[in-house]
């Protein structure tokens, strides 16, 4: 019975977090001994398709599944029986997606027992950055994001262990860009804002070296880290080129060059106690120090506007910025009996961040100014919380925090021989809340907890900010012998008002799921319901066919989210495994809007009120089956289907059928 | 006790000299194994059992390699176990924990399968009495006061004591199980977004939006983001909230660990990126508006905080709004803020972020 729990327990997640079209998680598990070691080993291969319809930029954005031989899924593991291996007692390499599919992941872990390990993550994610018509009708790049994290860990687990690391972090694809011309009376107009898309290449490199050192009952950890970040965008040779907004003069040359280099550097210490008896104690602190230089030239040629007499302009931006961050924590643990925990965290963190830039123009005008501008965040917090066990099952907990936060800024613009500036000045915000919960866990099968905060802040940043909060949050779980039903709740109620108008925002999210585990056939059923609430509240100006001084509408944004799983997992026959499964995200909104006004964007304007929602519904049901040819060998075929659609008017969406046949081979 | 390869070899401290019957060298490994448990049978009715409670209490665990133990709870070593436990055994080399047993560095109480389950030896004696730390048995409170004997020195482990999973009685074995992970490495329960979409299904329900982080997909995991050991208090927002969110290496936001250009300086920074966090404007699991907006509007966005009204800001005289004469909103254009005010996370040469 208790193996048939574990079993049950095991497979009830996977079921319904599963995604056929990726790869199974399910391999063949056997191994052999070789020399020594024990070695594991399955891969998944195959050929992908998919059969796309509606938007294709959209679902490239979204799913990005396409055609074409794939790796679905790799593992190998090589372990050394005794532990004592000649270079490594352990292998592990986990990979999925290599060969060309949009999302690729390695996971590798070398490893001589006492004398080192190393770390290799490697992780890449294609999309299509969808951009709206730009000036050039662009419609979007495929960004490609690739990030490799390596790790070297010299005597792990001894008393000196040296740490080495390096980061590797690109990005190349497309950036929202813009530049400015003037219209036929020299006033830069907004709608003389030209877009364009640039094409950027980003790349960060961090190298890091650094020591644990274990004594006298204490770990002291010091890593330091360089990172070097560059990034280079140009746009070039854009002759010719017709606006997409009326207004516009055709611009007959624009060329961009926008370099940005910078380097960071960055200090960590970090104290901690070795074991926790009565009292516990871990300490951090984090310095960083860093700059960024760009220069920007701009070159834009637009005859007949009076961008100059000539239709010419130059510009050349040079600027620099510093930023120094030094940031620290202590907390204090306290186990004074065995039903009481009680920690207590004091943090700080100082930010300062300094830049310049200077313009030169040449053009209708000559520009020639500074800028200088200044922020600075400092913030000290504190945080009490305790745990104590009331009775046998019965927890309660509860907590209070603290934290005062000053923002200050200053800036200045010197232009020919005037200079302009605002003064330091500074925000002071202070926050404080408080927290309380009970756990209640009658027997190893159940389990309930309820949550409650409420917190305030005086002077929060933005109108979004946190100011007059409470929060709820209750759970429950039963978990039978073949059976687990859950349910939880969350609610989140947010005031921050204003002068004339409330923010206020209300969060609410429910939900309820069960899963069954048919004891005889092992046929798994899985199926659960959320549903994701968000009202908020708020104003903004008028700024709608604008006339004298602007009002203000009261704009509210709704959104009902509606999310359903309904997973199988059966083995109708001995060898077959048969997985289907549904998935429905649908957003009815708020109310019954009347999008008069909807384009692509959803928003409704009623009077003094600005209604924003976006119904949409999107919806995937799929299949997986897997015949077992032998015992480690397998076929499987697997079918996704996705359908997004926005119930706005002009119905916006695409639908895609995506499948893959591939053989698991395992040894 | 015997070495894993079963050769002889010199004890320990002497508090392990003590605690071990001292096997010959000239002893087979069955020939130790019998004679350990016999002598264990022996010498044990005689001895007292203290006043050690069971399950012992959270000092005991803590501690169990010392003195709290009365002189019956013996370390018999690991090979012991395998005798009735082979199962469990053949597996443990590619356990994690197996390292200290080949490694033979550690102290008994804190090497294979005693280091978790405390000394064998009434265990041995009277298994069915089951004298002997079964996590299954045991609250999660205790379950964590047995694994931070070890793991409380990890630098990723230094804030779980004030972790929400510790706080809400979350043990270490609801996700980690010992002897039989279906995620090598971590020795998960399952696989990890499986994991904690278990408990955290309104999460789930947020990666199933049409536009979010590639966690299903698997090119990302849970703990790229998050820390579920816990986490210093956040440098940005209230400090407070979220709890459970990593930092980057210097101790920025997460999310500027892959997304690295927001992270700057930059000569005009935007602020709510510093002081609020990324959440200020994006949902960063999973959303039904592109870009993983808020708001399906960018405009709805960017105006329900620049409206000019007072005591917001930095300076506590309003975030200052568009100019009206400038911004009409019934003109398409102007209703995707970012198209002109593109470098929108900080910008070296435009303080109004256009270029």
């Amino acid at each position: 019975m208790r193996k048939h729990c574990v079993a049950f327990l095991l497979l009830c997640p996977p079921v319904l977090a599963q995604q056929p079209v990726t790869h199974s998680a399910e391999f063949p598990a056997n191994s052999r001994e070789f020399g020594g070691y024990r070695i594991s080993n399955s891969f998944e291969f195959g050929y992908r398709f998919a059969n796309v319809g509606g938007d294709h930029d959209l679902y490239r954005a979204s799913v990005n599944f396409g055609d074409g031989l794939r790796l679905f899924q790799g593992r190998l593991r090589v372990n050394s029986l005794d532990g004592k291996g000649s270079a490594l007692d352990e292998f592990r390499l986990r990979s999925s997606g290599a060969a060309g599919d949009p999302y690729q992941a390695l996971v590798m872990r070398v490893e001589k027992n006492g004398l080192y390990r190393y770390d290799l993550q490697y992780r890449l994610v294609r999309y299509h950055n969808r951009l709206p018509s730009l000036w050039r009708g662009e419609h979007g790049l495929t960004v490609e994001r690739a990030m490799q994290t390596h790790d070297i860990k010299i005597f792990p687990g001894s008393n000196f262990e040296v740490l080495l690391g390096y980061d590797r972090n690109g990005r190349s694809g497309p950036g929202f860009a813009s530049v400015g011309t003037t219209d036929n009376f020299g006033v830069l107009d907004a709608r003389n804002y030209l877009r364009y898309q640039d094409d950027l290449r980003q790349l960060n490199n961090q190298y890091r070296a650094g020591f644990t050192a274990k004594f006298i009952g204490l770990a002291l950890t010091a890593t330091h880290a360089i990172d070097l970040y560059e990034e280079e965008g140009s746009q070039a040779d854009a002759s010719g080129l017709p606006s997409s907004t009326s207004n516009v003069q055709l611009v007959e040359d624009f060329t961009r060059s926008q370099p940005f280099h910078g380097r960071t550097s960055i200090t960590t210490l970090a104290l901690r106690t070795r074991k926790e008896r009565v009292i516990g104690f871990n300490s951090r602190f984090v310095y960083a120090g860093g700059t960024r230089n760009s220069t920007l030239t701009d070159n834009i040629s637009a005859p007949g506007s009076a961008t100059t007499m000539a239709g010419y302009r130059e510009a050349f931006i040079v600027g620099d910025a510093g930023r120094e961050q030094s940031s620290g924590e202590t907390t204090i643990v306290l186990l004074p009996r065995s039903r009481w925990t009680i920690t207590n965290t004091t943090a700080f963190h100082n930010t300062r961040i300094d830049g310049d830039a200077s313009l030169v123009e040449i053009g209708f005008f000559r520009n020639e100014y500074l800028r200088f501008s200044h922020l600075g965040i400092r913030r000290i917090s504190n945080a009490s919380e305790a745990s104590f066990k009331a009775l046998k099952g019965v927890s309660l907990y509860g907590g209070y925090r603290f934290s005062t936060k000053r923002a200050r800024s200053s800036d200045a613009l010197r232009f020919a021989d005037f200079g302009f500036g605002r003064e330091l000045k500074s925000v002071d915000n202070k926050f404080q809340s408080g927290a309380a919960g009970i756990r209640w866990l009658p027997g190893s099968n159940i389990r309930a907890s309820f949550d409650f905060e409420a917190g305030r802040a005086d002077r929060p940043l933005t109108p979004r900010s946190e100011r007059r909060f409470h929060n709820q949050s209750a759970q429950l779980r039963w978990r039978g012998r073949d059976f687990t039903v859950g349910a939880y709740f969350k609610n989140r109620v947010n005031h921050n008002p204003t002068e004339l108008l409330a923010y206020s925002s209300k969060s609410r999210s429910q939900g309820v799921h069960a899963s069954w585990l048919h004891p005889d056939t092992d046929m798994v059923l899985d199926a659960g319901y959320s549903l994701l609430n968000m009202d908020v509240s708020t104003g903004i100006l008028d700024l709608f066919e604008f006339s004298g001084e602007p009002d203000r509408l009261r704009s509210v944004y709704a959104s009902s989210i509606h999310n359903l799983n309904l997973a199988i997992r059966a083995t109708p026959a001995q060898r077959v495994r048969l997985h289907l499964a549904y998935n429905l995200a649908k957003d009815t909104g708020g109310d019954d809007f009347n999008l008069a006004f909807a384009e692509r964007s959803a928003f409704s304007l009623e009077g003094a009120y600005l209604r924003t929602s976006l119904p949409m519904s999107y919806h995937s049901p799929r299949v997986r089956l897997s015949i077992a040819m032998k015992a480690n060998l397998a076929w499987n075929f697997g079918w996704q289907y996705y359908g997004y659609s926005e119930h706005i008017a002009g119905i916006r969406g695409f639908r895609s059928h995506v499948g893959y046949t591939s053989l698991t081979v395992g040894f | 006790m015997l070495p894993v390869d079963g050769k002889p070899r010199l004890q320990g401290g002497s508090r392990e000299r003590n605690a071990s019957p001292g096997i010959g060298p000239g002893l087979s490994r069955r020939a130790a194994t019998t004679a350990t448990v016999v002598l264990v049978i022996l010498v044990a009715p005689f001895v007292s059992f203290g006043q050690v409670k069971w399950p012992p209490d959270r000092h005991v665990l803590r501690t169990f390699h010392e003195e709290h133990w009365p002189p019956s709870q013996q370390f018999l070593g690991s090979r012991v176990c395998q005798s009735c436990h082979p199962a469990v055994w053949e597996n443990f080399p590619r356990d994690p924990h197996f390292k200290s047993v080949a490694l033979e560095n550690r102290p008994k109480g804190k090497t294979g399968c005693e280091g978790c389950h405390g000394p064998a030896g009434l265990h041995v004696m009277d298994p069915d009495k089951g004298k002997i730390v079964k996590f299954p048995e045991i609250e999660p409170g205790q379950t964590q006061d047995v694994c931070l004997r070890c793991h409380s020195e990890d630098i990723g482990k230094m804030h779980i004591r004030r972790s929400a999973h510790l706080t809400g009685e979350i043990g270490c074995t609801s996700c980690h199980s010992i002897h039989s992970p279906l995620q090598a490495g971590a020795l998960l329960v399952v696989e990890q977004r499986s994991l904690c979409y278990g408990c955290h299904r309104e999460i789930e329900a947020r990666f199933n939006m049409p536009f979010k982080h590639r966690v299903n997909e698997g090119a990302m995991d849970c703990t790229d983001c998050h820390n579920p050991h816990g986490t210093a208090l956040a440098t940005w927002r209230t400090a407070h909230s979220p709890r459970m969110v990593s930092h980057g290496l210097g101790n920025d936001i997460a999310c500027t660990k892959c997304h690295s250009d927001k992270r700057g300086p930059f000569v005009h920074e935007h602020p709510p990126v510093r002081v609020e966090g990324c959440q200020a404007c994006h949902d960063p699991h999973g959303s039904t508006n592109p870009r993983l907006l808020n708001r399906p509007s960018a405009f709805v966005l960017c105006l329900e905080c620049h409206n000019d009204v007072g005591g917001f800001g930095l300076r506590a005289d309003g975030i200052r709004s568009p100019n009206p004469w400038f911004h009409n909103l019934a003109d398409p254009a102007f209703r995707d803020c970012v198209l002109c005010h593109s470098r929108i996370h900080g910008s070296n040469a435009d303080p109004k972020f256009r270029r």
